[in-house]
């Protein structure tokens, strides 16, 4: 769970390079020209070179949809390679200063968030503070930075704050899904059960797809709210998806606690794995060319255990 | 990523294949990073858009295991300390239903 926020962020970046990838198929001349500007300055070497191509993109395509990714990248050079703090803080202000960009200011902020937690909380606080002050129109800066203190369990009441306004900022079904899970998770941190299993609900009801964090969420709280069966059906649910050891643990307890025979438990676990099986989905075949230009077919009619990794490199 | 090499090292006996999709296509930072941490896996490039059409990918990375039977049992969003724990879990279980 601590490392929550880190994956919640990598997978930010990480959609918007894809993004930008899959855009790079099916986009206009002009979009196909400036992904193959940031393509090309993403693989300078030389910190100050790179850092100076995405300052020229920025200036140069002041309405590009990528000009979010190019602060980023800048903000990332300046903490993971050049390692300048004092100067990485430097561009974040000039930045929201300047910027009239909603999603540059909220990256830029994001990262500025994440240097002062290093700090300490309080700093990381007073970034949210600002934030709340001087709002951004970007509902997923403040769910990130809400979410990370209730991760933390430190302060909620800003944490709660923050959740309200992304849930406020929310423009679709997907968004409002996430940041009420958010919520609902600070009020779990805050003891609050019945507020989390109502904002946790929610957050289910309205995801199509509800993750296995969502569910882990609503199903700590209904035991909180002293919900057993409610919890006991939710980390069921989770199991079906997956061999989860908290969700196994907390099952296996609540098994003990309603006094079932080792033929009940069986029973469950036979049922269980029925349910993974009619849940689980056929995979597609495909074939794709290797790195070395060979072809690589797979068949899933092939009678093997496979794994597929979709990744991207950074 | 070494992770899942070590796992691909470690279950090959049994006919586990992993498969490395760079969602992005873009082979020139792909063979970079593969590269630096020296893979044997299949790494191949979606110059076919697979990973949005028939695997709706939304963020990278996502994991995907498939039984015997062609189905995917298990799908996992992001990368956490200790996935490669809960893959080869998955792992066992596929093989013990085998």
């Amino acid at each position: 769970m601590k490392s929550g926020l880190w994956i919640l962020f990598a997978v930010i970046v990480v959609a918007i390079i894809v993004g930008i990838a899959l855009k790079n198929r099916v986009g206009p001349v002009e979009e196909a020209d400036e992904i193959a500007r940031l393509t090309e300055i993403d693989e300078i070497e030389d910190s100050e070179a790179k850092i100076a191509a995405y300052k020229v993109f920025i200036a140069e395509s002041p309405e590009s949809e990528f000009k979010p990714r190019a602060y980023s990248m800048i903000s990332r050079e300046l903490l993971r390679a050049v390692k300048d703090t004092a100067r990485f803080v430097d561009f974040a202000r000039e930045t929201i200063e300047t910027e009239d960009d909603a999603e540059s200011k909220a990256y830029t902020y994001y990262y500025l968030y994440r240097v002062e937690l290093e700090t300490s909380v309080e700093a990381a606080s007073l970034i949210g503070k600002e934030l709340l002050e001087k709002p951004v129109e970007v509902g997923w800066i403040y769910n990130a930075i809400g979410y990370g203190f209730a991760d933390r369990g430190e302060k909620l009441d800003l944490a709660l704050a923050m959740c309200d306004k992304a849930i406020e900022l929310a423009d679709n079904r997907s968004d409002s899904a996430s940041y009420i899970d958010s919520r609902g998770w600070v009020y779990y941190k805050k003891g609050m059960y019945e507020e989390a299993v109502t904002n946790l609900e929610t957050s289910v009801a309205l995801a199509e797809e509800p993750s296995e964090e969502v569910l882990q969420h609503l199903a700590y709280a209904s035991l909180g709210a002293g919900d057993d069966d409610k919890a006991f059906d939710t980390f069921k649910r989770i199991l079906v998806m997956g061999e989860y050891d908290y969700a196994r643990a907390s099952i296996d307890s609540l098994m003990d606690v309603r006094g079932y025979s080792a033929g009940e438990i069986a029973a469950f676990d036979r049922s269980l794995w029925d349910a993974r099986l009619a849940a689980a989905q056929p995979a597609a075949a495909f074939d794709l060319p290797t790195l070395d230009g060979e072809s690589y077919a797979f068949d899933p009619a092939g009678g093997t255990v496979v794994i597929i990794n979709f990744l991207s490199p950074t | 990523m070494p992770q899942l090499e070590a796992l691909y090292t470690k279950y090959s006996v049994e006919g586990v294949k992993v498969i490395l999709v760079d969602a992005s296509n873009r082979r020139e930072l792909t063979q970079k990073m593969i590269d630096d941490v020296a893979v044997t896996m299949p790494v191949l490039l979606d110059d076919k858009e697979i990973s949005d059409k028939d695997y709706e990918v939304q963020a990278t990375p996502t994991t995907f295991i498939i039984d015997a039977g062609g189905r995917v049992i298990f799908k996992h969003i992001g990368y956490g300390e200790g996935m490669e724990t809960m893959f080869e879990k998955e792992i066992n279980l596929l093989l013990q239903q085998a």
